[in-house]
């Protein structure tokens, strides 16, 4: 059955011209991606005309191409200049740009290149084996899940602060109130636009993105006019090439990392939330966590690049797998694809993938293959994007400024989105100049807005509060945010205080109740495991502890 | 030939088309530029955006004197770009999509002007709404709905876009037969409505022509009426509201206006392009599979059936209160 329509699709698929397609899109995914300001957003949204006149395969081969191009591309720019092509590369940049900074951009951006390979395709896999069975997750999510997942997610706040926790928490609060401006959610009335039409329907998120990220940066790199003067690389950069081999091996030793972020990337995109601007951070800072080294995270740890390409990537799986069996779509890209299926009269169902295993499989293929794709037109792509290291920072900053500005503006045609851009600019630079961390400040801005939208939808539906914890994933998300909030603490006093010891042992067995409520018996069964492995640690612990304790007695 | 291509990439790129102001075309409108704009002012890729760039695609493919680009302006459920529009000089280089959204953010007090801000053009595609319910919910008709609805006023939640054209259709049900809902925002619009039926966050909600073909087979979606005249045969079991008794209508109408004070020359241009482009047959069967039929009236008709459907709105939302009537 699954060799059948396998070779189905591939008959509709693999033809000259529907592969040539494929190619440009991954193409102008990957310089859209590259390129600060431009997004997959606007590489899809042009793309759309032409594919009305495809047939539907073509046209979705071609918009995979540029989704998985668009995914891959933001790397570029994100580890050579340190300014995220895409909000889906934020987290690269943390690791990516130190590492290129301190004379292995050849790495990094192998390193980065072969993690999205790698997330990419372990996501095809899953997404062929396993996809409507976990479309069915997304389904289990209601508005109380969300606010909790969302709770848990900015708790991440907490572990992206860096030093100065005060201050990170701050730069949150500062992005949660950033969402609050515009119309609200619940009477449509606007808010904190003080009377202007401009602020009716809030600051856009792509503006004020661009702003904290790229424009504050071009302005302390370009302060002083002997920086202004320099370029990003030295000159000896001409002679970087990608560490193809080396990096491929770096991204397959550290395994585990890669599983867990293309895991943590397959479930957001699930959700039809936030997609991969989310699942990068998440990833990020789930592998800083589980690092046996997490003070090398920030100054060019491979591990940090290795987690939020892979997520990014992994996230397209995820998403793609809700779209085809719920007609469901998680993010712009998908409401697109959505568009173009339904133009061709084919409408995704929870029997799609009976309905039409032609198509179905020509999505499942043309993912797998986007990602090879990738890789191979990346190292092309990598080796023209290597230039912009030989470029003066004053030149190189005008003409990213220049893309970001017009590339803000394309997207929804609004003079004010300039402004957007110029004001969180200069938010931005003030804040990097007094050590506030930029990054809670995007989560908090993303973040709220979700928040915001699913706490009144619980709130509209009942007052009553305990579906927070009485509902399976809110309760499980409720448990990771509070043990979330407690592991810089932990972290400080690990092997110090004695009730570091137990911190992880109570955690597993704290989780186990949220899984036990799961429907099914995998989730559940993997409960009891956990449950196990709790109460051996805690006998272990104990007895460890026994003599040290009545030693110092 | 190379000059006359360079030309027209030109045409396409300046949007606005003042650069060649002068260059005017052979046609008795006298239209100041090679391209004009038609404002969606929702965002691209959304069900107006879609049928529009349709219409792009139609109409430049045959080559007009002045040829349309879609800008999508999206933003305060449709008024961004309607008060964009609203602003733009009458000279036919500025058109405006839109539906029902104009007479809603009027009364919500969005935007100060309503329909008649403009000069109407033509009305091209009528999409009917379809009261849907989720799968477990307890009751299986429009009967049951009204008569559960009847027991527990302002109880059953129901999803919406606060404030928009979705939450209008229950306003005006509710108005209609007496009964009130529980509203729950889901602004994202269709998408995120139809993923809350399915899940069960929500009982009641508008569906679209899409999830009601598909969604309804496994049972995680039920359709009680659909609010046009005449069944739609691509779902032939659902029955029309007067069928059941409650007699209203109730569809998302797209058409296209332009600034007040355009001259009618121009609006009888713009009238006759547009009603060319829904004569196409692939255009008419494209729009069919997403359950839009594709109707046309000319300006005036359009102005009279814009009229009765905002005085039907505003009684509405007088005697329920809402918007700028609380």
């Amino acid at each position: 059955m699954i060799i059948e329509n396998v070779l189905a699709a591939s008959s509709e698929l693999f033809t000259i011209t529907t592969m040539m397609l494929m190619i440009a899109g991954v193409v102008a995914g990957l310089f859209a991606g590259a390129i600060p300001g431009f997004t997959m957003a606007m590489a899809v949204v042009l793309v759309l005309p032409f594919t009305f006149s495809m047939t539907p395969v073509q046209g979705l081969a071609t918009m995979i191409g540029v989704y998985v191009g668009g995914l891959s591309g933001g790397l570029m720019s994100g580890i050579l200049t340190g300014i995220p092509g895409t909000p889906s590369s934020i987290a690269t940049t943390f690791d990516g740009f130190p590492m290129a900074r301190s004379g292995r951009p050849g790495l990094a951006l192998g390193i980065g290149v072969w993690s999205s390979f790698f997330g990419g395709t372990l996501s095809a896999i899953i997404l062929i084996l396993a996809g409507p069975q976990l479309a069915r997750i997304g389904l289990e999510f209601q508005p109380w899940d969300f606010f909790a997942l969302v709770v848990f997610a900015l708790t991440v706040t907490a572990s992206l602060a860096g030093d100065n926790m005060l201050k990170g928490l701050i730069a949150g609060l500062i992005g949660l109130l950033i969402a609050t401006v515009g119309t609200d959610v619940i009477f449509g009335y606007p808010r904190f636009n003080f009377g202007t039409d401009a602020l009716i329907q809030g600051f856009s998120f792509l503006p004020v993105l661009i702003g904290l990220f790229a424009f504050s940066r071009l302005l302390s790199d370009i302060r002083m006019p002997d920086a202004a003067n320099r370029k990003l690389g030295d000159e000896n950069t001409k002679a970087v090439a990608i560490e193809h081999r080396a990096a491929a091996i770096a991204v397959l030793k550290r395994w585990v990392n890669l599983v867990r972020s293309s895991m943590i990337g397959i479930f957001v995109g699930l959700l039809p939330a936030a997609g991969s601007t989310i699942s990068n951070i998440l990833a990020y800072d789930q592998a800083k966590k589980a690092s046996k080294t997490p003070e090398e995270f920030g100054k060019g740890s491979i591990d940090g690049v290795i987690a939020p390409e892979a997520a990014n990537n992994a996230t397209a799986g995820g998403t793609l797998i809700v779209m085809m069996a719920l007609g469901i779509p998680g993010d712009i890209i998908t409401v697109v694809m959505l568009g173009a299926l339904l133009i061709h009269d084919v409408i995704p169902s929870p029997s799609f993938i009976a309905d039409e295993p032609v198509i179905a499989y020509s999505i499942f293929i043309s993912f797998f293959l986007a990602n090879f794709m990738m890789l191979f037109l990346q190292s092309f792509t990598l080796k023209g994007f290597l230039m912009v290291t030989k470029v003066r920072m004053y030149m190189l900053a005008s003409i990213i400024l220049f893309y970001c500005a017009v590339g803000v503006f394309a997207l929804n045609n609004v003079a004010f989105d300039l402004w957007t851009l110029f004001i969180f600019g200069i938010l931005g630079y003030v804040m990097r100049a007094l050590n506030f961390p930029i990054v809670p400040i995007v989560l908090g801005a993303v973040l709220g807005q979700v928040a915001e939208q699913n706490l009144s939808q619980a709130l509209a539906i009942t007052t009553d509060l305990t579906p927070f914890f009485t509902r399976p994933w809110s309760l499980f998300f409720v448990i990771l945010a509070v043990f979330s909030c407690l592991y810089p603490l932990y972290q400080k006093h690990k092997g110090a205080k004695r009730w570091a010891d137990f911190y992880l042992p109570v955690f597993l067995a704290a989780i186990v109740p949220a899984l036990a409520l799961m429907d099914g018996w995998i989730r559940p069964t993997i409960g009891g495991v956990l449950l196990l492995t709790a109460l051996i640690l805690l006998v272990q612990r104990i007895r460890k502890n026994a003599p040290v304790h009545s030693a110092s007695r | 030939m190379k000059r006359i291509s360079v030309k027209s990439l030109l045409g396409a790129a300046t949007i606005t088309g003042s650069l060649l102001m002068g260059a005017t075309s052979a046609q008795a409108a006298e239209i100041p530029c090679k391209t004009a704009k038609l404002i969606v002012p929702w965002g691209a890729g959304g069900g107006t955006g879609v049928i529009f760039s349709i219409f792009e695609k139609t109409i430049n493919a045959t080559n007009p004197d002045v040829k349309i680009k879609v800008i999508a302006i999206p933003g305060q459920g449709g008024a961004k770009g309607a008060k964009e529009a609203h602003g733009a000089k009458p000279d036919g280089c500025t058109l405006l999509a839109l539906h029902q959204h104009i007479i809603v953010n009027y009364i919500n007090g969005v935007t100060d002007f309503n329909w008649d801000g403009f000069e109407t053009v033509s009305l091209l595609t009528d999409t009917p709404e379809i009261i849907g319910a989720s799968g477990k919910a307890p009751y299986n008709s429009l009967e049951g709905m009204l008569a559960a609805a009847k027991a527990k006023p302002g109880m059953i939640p129901t999803g919406v876009s606060m404030g928009a054209t979705s939450h209008f259709l229950w306003i005006l049900l509710g108005h209609k037969t007496g009964t009130d809902y529980k509203y729950v925002p889901f602004q994202g619009g269709t998408a995120g409505r139809i993923t809350g039926l399915l899940n069960g966050t929500i009982e009641l909600g508008g569906i679209n022509m899409a999830a009601a073909r598909t969604q309804r087979k496994d049972g995680g979606l039920k359709a009680f009426a659909i609010a046009s005249d005449k069944r739609d045969p691509l779902i032939p079991d659902v029955p029309t509201l007067k069928e059941l008794g409650v007699d209203k209508t109730y569809s998302l109408t797209r058409g296209v206006v332009v600034p007040k004070g355009t001259s009618p020359e121009i609006v009888e241009y713009w009238a006759s392009v547009f009603k060319g482009a829904t004569e196409n047959k692939d255009f008419q069967a494209q729009q069919a599979a997403k359950g839009t039929a594709v109707i046309y009236k000319g300006p005036k008709e359009y102005a009279t059936w814009f009229k009765d459907t905002s005085d039907n709105f505003l009684d509405a939302a007088k005697q329920v209160k809402v918007g700028r009537f609380q």
